[in-house]
């Protein structure tokens, strides 16, 4: 306990530098802005940073990657909230609740509770990391294949049955989730599958570009038949950016529990942030006096996930700083660039450099509290944003959204498939069919694939082992208890039909 | 051409030449216009890396008197990149970063692409690939494991990654092969994330064995996590002594896991010649070998000539290895 | 028609069509014992059945709201939304030859013509003041990869 103290007092002798408080604030704004744009994540903004870091020592250029890294989770969901555009995955949550606060004139009450959110998650990831990382990195390895697929199909069935409308066509969204992700070249046997012979997608398809053309495009879809009507904004009650004492009262708690379950997912290589956010919605809209408010605005269900994601963003770190290896595409970027610089981080990290080490963690303290003063004030502005008009917002949304979608993977025929896509997202919604658990299985679909065929390859074909491994039976109870849940639910409603 | 900026360029840039004089003969050619490094995959991977170090090394030394871009086209396991490459015949101001993969994918029927389509320039640096287990694994060295997977292959797991048919893949099915054992009894667990996974999975205990290379596992050797039974190098490396060659445990197997890079093809001789003599001064520049130094990758240059001729003899011997292992029928 | 019976459909013809690909994915020696098909059987047999659950339960239930998707009620709307795809597909088939700045030039003038259409004066100068402006900050200022085209030769930098 003491030499964990004495060596923060040591990183923060690092962190409170000017020269790194400097590079806080330039790589926090830069993230934030970069976050906020779709299809621009963090990955690509410690990817422009890298020339950067070349002048400079390991510790700062660290320091300025994760400030752009928890910059951009800050901002990934300023977009969501204000335009239905979420700017990464893990701000898909963000848009359940949070547009919808935005549409009834509480921008900007929902801007300042996504950004309290991130630094509350933040600060709970950092102590976490700090006081637990050899603990949880433990508990991590225990996580096999079996593990991992029973997790996903706890956040799947978990999303499906608590998203609005009927669970059949949950189910049915899920199945074309997973469909898209089949598409492709399967790594384990080289099959090509569902390619219909066209070879730009033997790579499968990137589902960013799935998701910028169901929120982004077809959300200006739905506004073109109403060009002329501008979103509800009460100039006086979007002026304050501010959580009122009620407010505050509500998010506490789901911020709390947001924090430690973003933490340990994020601890998991794979999609934490998504994982993370989809089950912190989940959890709080089951534990909620007011479930019926989700999707209309409840703010626990904005303020959980954004807690969960940036405490997500602390826990990705603790492989790259205990194991060397990177959870998450940021995280392998960043290492790339260290590596240039001639370190390599990893268990050998904290004896070698303890300054470096120590150093990140303290400014991520110092970074949080400073990306709270740049996004409270930021949010004044954005909010002001709301009142152009829909005809010059709308193009500037496309324009965003290809340019976006071209940064993915740097490939025109994504530019197809995003519109294809858009036109596709639109009608399923015309149907009902829920968006979310079609967006999850897109993403976690491979993973759960994947996982699923290594835990047998593993048990030498005996599917047993989802069921003998504790941990893993776990995640299975958890899922058919929210089955079973939807489904009385569900009978209940045909009932009174 | 825009005048006054050939003219600007010119002026700033009359220094450097005048400091390395290049005989000014008619056939002489030197790039016209912005130089494009193709990196055939997203940013962060080995290819990205080795472009943005060629980028850092050429510009910081000041080798060309061009601004030089890095255009990431990840996909297709390179064939993306290199294919966007090969629609710029004659062009000598692209380039890309290559490695295996370019004659792996040929020989397993993924790609048409051979080195014959492009320009190949130089190889210039390795890594060298491992086999490790857990430090408290019973296994000491390769026979030892490998008699082991003989006698059950069922008990012994082995993570891959990203998709069976690599460089690790191939290394371990030679090595299976080499030992006695079958390589089509071998259960291999893919790891689409690569290390990010398997290390975990290998130290968690949920698989026996990980085919890797070395960089990745290095700073888990060091806190003495993993150890390595073997490693593809002719010879034993500065960084890890202890650990032992394939070959002196009696396997003929030199196994490097190279970079290079190769230009568009259809280039004039002159062309090809200016980058031979540039790269050939890059790889000897302290920019080069100091970032060299710093990515743990080990130099393994080839110039024009010998690259092409090596290439050659890799496309032959690969569709051999796989033959023998079983992936190529 | 009903929305639900139309979404119960929709599941029906795709999860058998996704049933009929899965027939055609090959199957080789090497790999595992699950193999590319397991999952999406798997997949195929959520669509088919709940597709068909969905069905049955609408044609049971007792009131059936009907849904039209309104392609003669709304047709600006609709082609409006044809011609944003049709102009996004042409953008990316002339992105690489044109590069950035003049095929987001265009684009922008054609997407901007159809929402807020009349104004040219202001749609040239939205388009010009956006393709200009991304691509410096993000080729040029972020070194971000943006395609340069029939400029690459022109542009000094």
């Amino acid at each position: 306990m003491e030499s964990i103290l004495h060596n923060l007092g040591l990183g923060f002798e690092v962190a409170l530098q000017p020269i790194n408080i400097m590079w806080i604030v330039i790589g926090g704004l830069l993230g934030t802005i970069i976050g906020m744009l779709p299809g621009l994540g963090p990955a690509t903004g410690v990817a422009v940073l890298i020339p950067l870091t070349y002048g400079m020592n390991p510790a700062t250029a660290l320091i300025t990657m994760a400030a752009v890294y928890y910059g951009a989770m800050f901002g990934g969901s300023r977009a969501s909230i204000m335009i239905n555009t979420p700017g990464d995955a893990s701000a898909i949550v963000s848009c359940f609740d949070g547009y919808p606060m935005a549409k009834s004139g509480r921008a900007g009450s929902a801007l300042a509770t996504s950004a309290i959110a991130s630094f509350i998650g933040g600060i709970v990831g950092m102590a976490f990391l700090v006081f637990f990382t050899a603990p949880v990195a433990d508990l991590a390895l225990k996580f096999g294949p079996a593990e991992k697929f029973s997790l996903m199909l706890f956040a799947l069935t978990a999303t499906i049955t608590l998203s609005e409308g009927s669970v059949l066509k949950g189910f049915i969204a899920m199945a074309f989730g997973f469909m898209l992700a089949t598409i492709g070249i399967d790594g384990q046997s080289g099959a090509i599958r569902f390619t219909m012979g066209i070879e730009s997608l033997q790579d499968g398809i990137d589902f960013l570009v799935i998701m910028i053309g169901f929120y982004a495009i077809a959300e200006v879809f739905k506004n073109l038949s109403s060009l002329d009507v501008r979103y509800d904004v009460d100039s006086k009650s979007i002026g304050r950016v501010w959580m009122s004492g009620e407010d505050f009262k509500r998010s506490l708690m789901p911020m709390l529990r947001g924090g430690p379950l973003g933490f340990f997912v994020g601890v998991l290589p794979g999609a934490g942030g998504t994982i993370a956010t989809f089950l912190s919605y989940a959890i709080e809209k089951s534990v909620s006096k007011r479930p019926k408010e989700f999707g209309k605005g409840a703010i626990e269900g904005l303020a959980g996930p954004e807690s969960a994601n940036n405490a997500c963003s602390c826990g990705a770190l603790v492989p790259l700083l205990t194991l060397g290896i990177p959870g998450s595409g940021t995280s392998a970027v960043m290492l790339g660039a260290l590596m240039m610089l001639g370190v390599r981080p990893g268990p050998v990290l904290f004896e070698m450099h303890p300054e470096i080490a120590w150093g990140v963690i303290a400014s991520m303290l110092a970074g949080n509290i400073i990306l709270l003063f740049i996004n409270l004030p930021l949010a004044v502005p954005l909010v002001q944003l709301l009142k152009t008009p829909q005809r010059i917002m709308l193009p500037l949304i496309v324009g965003m959204a290809y340019m976006g979608t071209y940064f993915l993977n740097y490939s025109s025929f994504d530019f197809v498939l995003v519109s294809i896509s858009a036109l596709a997202g639109y009608m399923l919604s015309k149907l009902e069919i829920p968006i979310p658990p079609l967006v999850l299985a897109l993403i976690l679909g491979g993973m759960t694939e994947q996982s699923f065929r290594n835990a047998l390859t593993i048990a030498n074909g005996s599917p047993a082992i989802f069921v003998t491994q504790p941990i893993s039976l776990g995640f299975l109870v958890l899922a058919a208890i929210s089955l079973v849940y939807a489904l009385k639910r569900h009978r209940k409603l045909m009932q009174m039909i | 051409m825009n005048g006054k900026w050939t003219a600007l360029s010119g002026a700033v840039f009359a220094a450097v030449l005048a400091a390395a004089p290049i005989a000014a003969h008619a056939e002489d050619w030197k790039p016209q216009r912005p130089i494009e490094i193709i990196a055939p995959a997203g940013p962060g991977g080995g290819w990205d890396l080795l472009s943005r170090t060629m980028q850092k090394a050429l510009t910081e030394e000041k080798l060309v008197d061009r601004p030089i871009i890095v255009t990431n086209k990840p996909g297709g396991g390179g064939a993306t990149g290199w294919n966007y490459l090969k629609g710029k015949e004659g062009q000598g101001e692209f380039l890309a970063a290559t490695s295996p993969l370019l004659v792996q994918n040929n020989v397993l029927g993924k790609s048409d692409l051979t080195y014959k389509d492009f320009t190949p320039l130089a190889a210039l640096m390795a890594e060298w690939e491992v086999v490790a287990v857990r430090a408290d694994a019973p296994w000491k060295d390769g026979k030892a494991f490998f008699e082991a997977l003989k006698k059950d292959p069922s008990s012994m797991h082995i993570g891959v990654g990203p998709a069976l048919g690599n460089d690790d893949h191939i290394q371990f099915l030679t090595l299976a092969k080499a030992y006695g054992a079958d390589p089509k009894s071998v259960k291999f667990v893919v790891y689409p994330a690569t290390a990010a996974e398997q290390i975990p999975a290998l130290l968690g205990g949920h698989i026996q064995a990980i085919t890797i290379s070395l960089g990745e596992t290095l700073e888990q050797v060091k806190a003495g996590k993993l150890r390595l039974l073997g490693i593809s190098s002719p010879e034993r490396t500065a960084e890890l002594p202890n650990v032992p060659t394939w070959k002196e445990q009696g396997v003929d197997f030199i196994f490097p896991h190279w970079r290079g890079v190769i230009a568009a093809p259809g280039l004039t001789p002159a062309q090809r010649k200016f980058w031979d003599d540039t790269i050939a001064k890059m790889v000897k520049s302290p920019t080069w070998k100091k970032a060299l130094d710093n990515l743990g990758w080990e130099s393994f240059y080839q110039n024009a000539d010998e690259h092409t001729a090596f290439l050659a003899k890799q496309q032959v011997e690969m569709a051999t290895t796989l033959k023998e292992v079983g992936l190529v029928k | 028609m009903t929305k639900n019976l139309t979404a119960g459909i929709l599941a029906l013809i795709l999860g058998i069509a996704y049933l009929v690909g899965t027939f055609m994915v090959p199957v080789y020696e090497a790999g595992d014992q699950v193999g590319p098909r397991a999952f999406p059987f798997l997949v195929s047999a959520i669509a088919i059945v709940s597709g068909a659950a969905l069905i049955a339960k609408d044609l049971r239930a007792a009131e059936r709201p009907a849904f039209s998707w309104g392609f003669s009620a709304n047709r600006g709307v609709w082609l409006r939304i044809l011609a944003v795809m049709a102009l996004g597909i042409v953008y990316g088939l002339v992105l690489d030859w044109l590069g950035y700045p003049i095929a987001t030039f265009f684009f922008m003038i054609g997407i901007s013509e159809l929402i807020n259409d009349g104004r040219h004066l202001q749609n040239l100068a939205m388009a010009a003041i956006f393709s200009v402006v991304t691509f410096v900050v993000f080729s040029l200022i972020l070194n971000l990869s943006l395609p340069r085209g029939i400029l690459g030769d022109i542009l000094p930098f």
